[in-house]
């Protein structure tokens, strides 16, 4: 649903055991883990905005911008590995009766969509940098070239589509959506 | 096809693929691209798709959303759901239905640092459920009263959905933050008054244990004032305008992991589960932000929430007629729906309809906080009423060898308190507005 399912501690976690899955997958994991990073690295900017606002009223020139590439940075970067771990929403009672043969069909075809529609943005957003950058279009405050933060929404979303094509094509690692 | 027939199509189109179990955000994406298209055209949809992405993800009052989920997941893996229930429990254990209540108690302090109900349900579950079986409490009661206090984590501010409702509504997230405290709090006492009724009529399902000597009792609450000041920080930070909901989650993340880390309980293990977790959470939320903005740009373009909207006001329903229907329409939703979906699927047809009505004689912005405290409060319902209960699932993975009827047993007197609090701030606004205007929101 709307927010991660935690799962209990003790579960083992499943993970891909074929060389392509064990790339997706280890690949994932950086991104979401450098996207952490980057969302760190905001709060650090954040956290010296308001101290410097409070000892000096003079805020840092631009944090706002900064915490907005950094955020569209992370969240595109977050996208793959709720893929590999099957964390993205689907409404599961209308076929809750339904057999698993025909739930598992209708789960790849679903990971199709997602895949095309990941790579369609993907495109799109690279596209969109190109003309940030032919524009030459800068951010208000801190004058950066806004193809800069442009590009990095396409390889988040690339990787969102190669990873739901993985889970297209052998199914999902927690094939029964987890949670019944 | 007029524009209006084609979003009600595209609609029907949208729920269909959502119920073939497509991912909510892009059943959304799909419905929302075809409905432009046929609109406006393939081009202006490509060239729409250039912005898409950056502009859904680099929206300032947006990246709370990350931060407190990072909180969140940080304050669950630190301990310091631990430390809030042993608290509430020293003071609490000793009541009829203590356990039960403390539990309650702690899912209200964890929600005050953690904007998510399942992740609130989740940590106080895995925390409080040894507890009260320790204590035998009835499993009904047990579980009952975690599903239903691990609503708190959304209820009582800081709040995802409440995030997400007011840049759909356009209001001041702090402001929603405000109105949202006494309706949280209202809630926390009810279900503790349900814990202490139910633990009197039903003998024997809710013992009392043994009293705690007070200098127990001040050493428990003397391990929780970290939290404490990490919440007065940020809520207060924000009531008081001192900083942005965004720089307030962004100091509490901070504090949050500076005390995960001091407490010990914070290795690098933990840190890396905690990340990925806020990493999924996060990733699952904008991946739906997405679907939605393409939808709700498509429905735009109709004027289908236009006309229907046209339509209600036209019929001379009264307005509160029209209000308890959006109410039931929010409770069926919710037995197959998350409650971030149904925000976005609904809001831009019923905010409209609200606005256009009178209640109250209350100003337009108020009506908007007013039903974004009202709509929050009904969603939430959804995670505690069967079939798809998602608190009651996570409550009873944790507790396999309770039945799920059993659970949904348990629930049934928290449901009862749910509705008469939202029958209450339906009937009295106050509830809601009189902090906003006291602290000028």
């Amino acid at each position: 649903m709307a927010e991660a399912i935690p799962r209990s501690g003790d579960a083992p976690d499943p993970r891909p055991h074929d060389p392509i899955g064990r790339f997706l997958y280890g690949w994932s994991m950086l991104s979401a883990i450098g996207g952490s990073l980057t969302l760190f690295a905001i709060c650090g900017v954040s956290v010296y905005s308001v101290v410097g606002r409070w000892l000096t009223d003079v805020p840092v020139l631009g944090d706002v911008e900064l915490v907005q590439m950094g955020c569209a940075l992370a969240v595109a970067a977050f996208l793959p590995w709720a893929q590999m771990k099957n964390a993205h929403v689907i409404v599961d009672f209308f076929t809750h009766n339904a057999s698993p043969g025909v739930r598992r069909v209708l789960d790849r075809i679903a990971a199709v969509l997602l895949s095309a529609l990941a790579f369609v943005i993907s495109w799109r957003s690279f596209v969109g940098a190109w003309e940030a950058y032919e524009t030459g279009e800068t951010t208000m405050l801190l004058g950066w070239p806004l193809w800069w933060s442009y590009t990095t929404l396409g390889p988040g979303f690339f990787l969102l589509g190669l990873t739901a094509a993985y889970t297209a094509w052998k199914g999902t690692l927690h094939s029964e959506g987890g949670m019944e | 096809m007029s524009s209006v027939e084609i979003g009600f199509a595209i609609g029907a189109f949208t729920l269909v693929l959502l119920a073939l179990r497509v991912h909510i955000g892009m059943a959304m994406l799909l419905g929302g691209s075809i409905g432009y298209t046929l609109v406006s055209g393939w081009d202006p949809l490509m060239s729409y798709f250039k912005h898409l992405a950056y502009g859904r993800f680099s929206v300032y009052d947006l990246s709370v959303v990350p931060l407190f989920l990072l909180m969140g997941n940080v304050a669950a893996k630190g301990g310091l759901s631990r430390r809030l229930f042993e608290a509430t429990n020293a003071f609490l254990g000793h009541y009829p239905g203590g356990v039960a209540m403390s539990a309650i108690g702690a899912c209200a302090g964890f929600g005050a640092i953690c904007g998510s109900s399942l992740a609130t349900a989740a940590t106080m579950g895995q925390v409080a459920l040894p507890e009260l079986r320790r204590c035998s409490y009835s499993p009904a009661l047990a579980t009952g009263a975690l599903a239903a206090g691990g609503t708190l984590g959304i209820l009582i501010p800081p709040s995802v959905v409440l995030v997400i409702y007011a840049i759909l509504a356009e209001q001041n997230v702090a402001a929603l933050f405000m109105a949202a405290l006494i309706p949280g709090l209202v809630a926390m006492f009810g279900y503790m008054i349900v814990v202490s009724l139910y633990a009197r009529f039903v003998p024997g399902s809710g013992p009392a244990s043994a009293p705690l000597p007070w200098r127990a009792r001040v050493r428990a609450l003397g391990r929780v004032w970290p939290i404490l000041a990490v919440f007065i920080t940020v809520i207060g930070g924000i009531y008081g305008g001192i900083f942005t909901p965004t720089e307030a989650a962004a100091v509490g993340t901070f504090a949050t992991t500076a005390l995960a880390v001091a407490s010990r309980e914070m290795r690098w293990r933990e840190f890396v589960a905690a990340v990925l977790g806020a990493a999924e959470a996060t990733a699952m939320i904008f991946l739906i932000l997405l679907g939605a903005d393409v939808l709700n740009a498509f429905l735009a373009l109709s004027q289908m929430p236009v006309a229907i909207a046209e339509w209600v006001l036209a019929s001379g329903y009264p307005p509160m007629v029209v209000l308890f229907a959006m109410i039931l329409v929010y409770l069926l939703l919710g037995c197959v729906m998350d409650s971030l979906s149904m925000i976005l699927l609904t809001i831009p047809v019923f905010l409209p309809i609200i606005l256009g009505l009178d209640y109250w004689g209350l100003s337009y912005t108020d009506k908007a906080i007013w039903f974004g405290i009202l709509a929050l409060m009904v969603v939430e319902v959804g995670l505690i009423t069967p079939p798809v209960g998602m608190n009651v699932f996570i409550i009873n993975s944790l507790a396999k060898d309770i039945p799920m009827k059993e659970t949904f047993r348990g629930v049934l007197p928290f449901l009862a308190s749910d509705l008469l609090r939202i029958v209450l701030i339906a009937f009295f606004p106050g509830m809601a507005l009189w902090l906003v205007h006291l602290l000028g929101g």
